[in-house]
């Protein structure tokens, strides 16, 4: 009797854990680890984190994207795209910006996306105050 | 009108604590009738008695399961549950009134309510604290979340709130008896999902589900999903709602 989970976490978002197989779209405002297998759409408007072990299968969106297992399909990072060392990618990447660290797999095309960059008035220090006499 | 519904422990400290009490509750002028459960008079046929009776503030002296057993039979009713904690969980206290009696005697005589959310087992078992699956062996599970996406795994344990947070384990959890010794399940064997509408659970072979870990309330395969605002209880006075 009586065995508890020591950690529950969930407020801080999805894990998917080893030995986990998912299938289907998942969808989530916070971050999302998968360290099993998935296939399916996967997003989140945080974070998502591909472990080392795991395989995934399926369009994945999110702000940053770090991936050190193996992913084929479409990854849309509007942020930032990591794959690590032990990370294989195979099919079309967007990203602002890209990461493919030593060691990393990468096999398709890449788009890297312009970052936004708002737009402010120019403020000229040198403007007087006074009119702008008529000649 | 307070319709008290004492838990079943026989023990000498038990019944000194409930002498005390009824000295305390008199003392806030909230005293009522008392019913200890038994064997042969369940929680559940006490808590029904008292609702059929029309009494409006129903309140549990006890621990988690007792507790429990009475929510379920108070969901979808006017009458409030209120509790006085006996070996009653950190979680459920924060929920109520705190651990400490006096402070919970308080409440009731105050007497804030809400309405809070239960877990359901459909088609009628409704849950406050965690309903659970724990094997020896690994139960070979399949589960579909919302209509979204299954996932299918090997689990030893699985546990889901009544806000539908669900954590299982690839990996057995050692139990251990001491917080110093208990070996820590792989974290990579732990999954953290959570259902906003519901969820279906079908194992191989019927599984028992528990609530606090040792009531078997079902077995699998079993439909979840969130009761919204079915129960109302009675908390401290300075509770936010």
């Amino acid at each position: 009797m009586a065995k508890n989970f020591k950690n529950r976490n969930t407020s801080e978002g999805t894990i998917i854990g080893v030995g986990v197989n998912l299938v289907g779209s998942l969808k989530d405002e916070g971050p999302i680890a998968i360290n099993g297998q998935a296939k399916g759409d996967i997003t989140s408007q945080d974070s998502i984190y591909i472990g080392e072990e795991a395989f995934i299968e399926g369009p994945i969106s999110a702000k940053i994207i770090t991936v050190s297992g193996a992913v084929e399909g479409e990854i849309k990072a509007s942020e930032i795209l990591e794959i690590t060392e032990t990370g294989k990618v195979s099919g079309k990447i967007e990203a602002q910006t890209l990461i493919i660290r030593p060691g990393a797999l990468f096999i398709g095309q890449c788009k890297m996306s312009e970052p936004i960059v708002e737009k402010s008035e120019e403020i000229d220090d040198d403007v007087d105050d006074e009119p702008v006499k008529k000649k | 009108m307070y319709y008290y519904i004492l838990d079943y422990i026989q023990t000498p400290k038990f019944t000194n604590f409930q002498k005390n009490l009824k000295q305390l509750l008199s003392n806030l002028n909230i005293s009522g009738e008392m019913a200890v459960s038994s064997p042969a008079r369940t929680v559940e046929e006490i808590t029904e008695m008292a609702i059929d009776r029309g009494y409006t503030s129903i309140v549990g002296v006890g621990g988690d399961l007792m507790v429990n057993r009475i929510a379920n039979v108070m969901a979808g009713t006017q009458a409030a549950l209120g509790v006085i904690p006996y070996d009653l969980s950190q979680e459920l206290a924060d929920l109520f009134c705190g651990q400490d009696v006096k402070n919970a005697c308080n409440a009731l005589r105050q007497r804030k309510t809400t309405f809070i959310d239960l877990g359901l087992v459909h088609p009628n078992k409704y849950f406050l604290s965690d309903i659970s699956i724990n094997t020896e062996k690994p139960a070979h599970l399949k589960m579909e979340v919302d209509q979204e996406f299954a996932i299918t795994a090997e689990i030893f344990d699985l546990n889901i709130t009544r806000e539908l947070d669900i954590e299982l384990s690839t990996e057995p959890i050692q139990a251990s008896t001491s917080w110093w010794s208990r070996k820590r399940v792989n974290d990579l064997a732990i999954t953290n999902l959570k259902a906003q509408k519901s969820l279906h659970l079908h194992t191989t072979s019927p599984i028992s589900v528990y609530i606090n870990h040792d009531f078997e309330i079902v077995k699998t395969p079993i439909q979840v999903s969130k009761a919204q605002g079915v129960l109302k209880i009675i908390v401290n006075r300075d509770t936010i709602n």
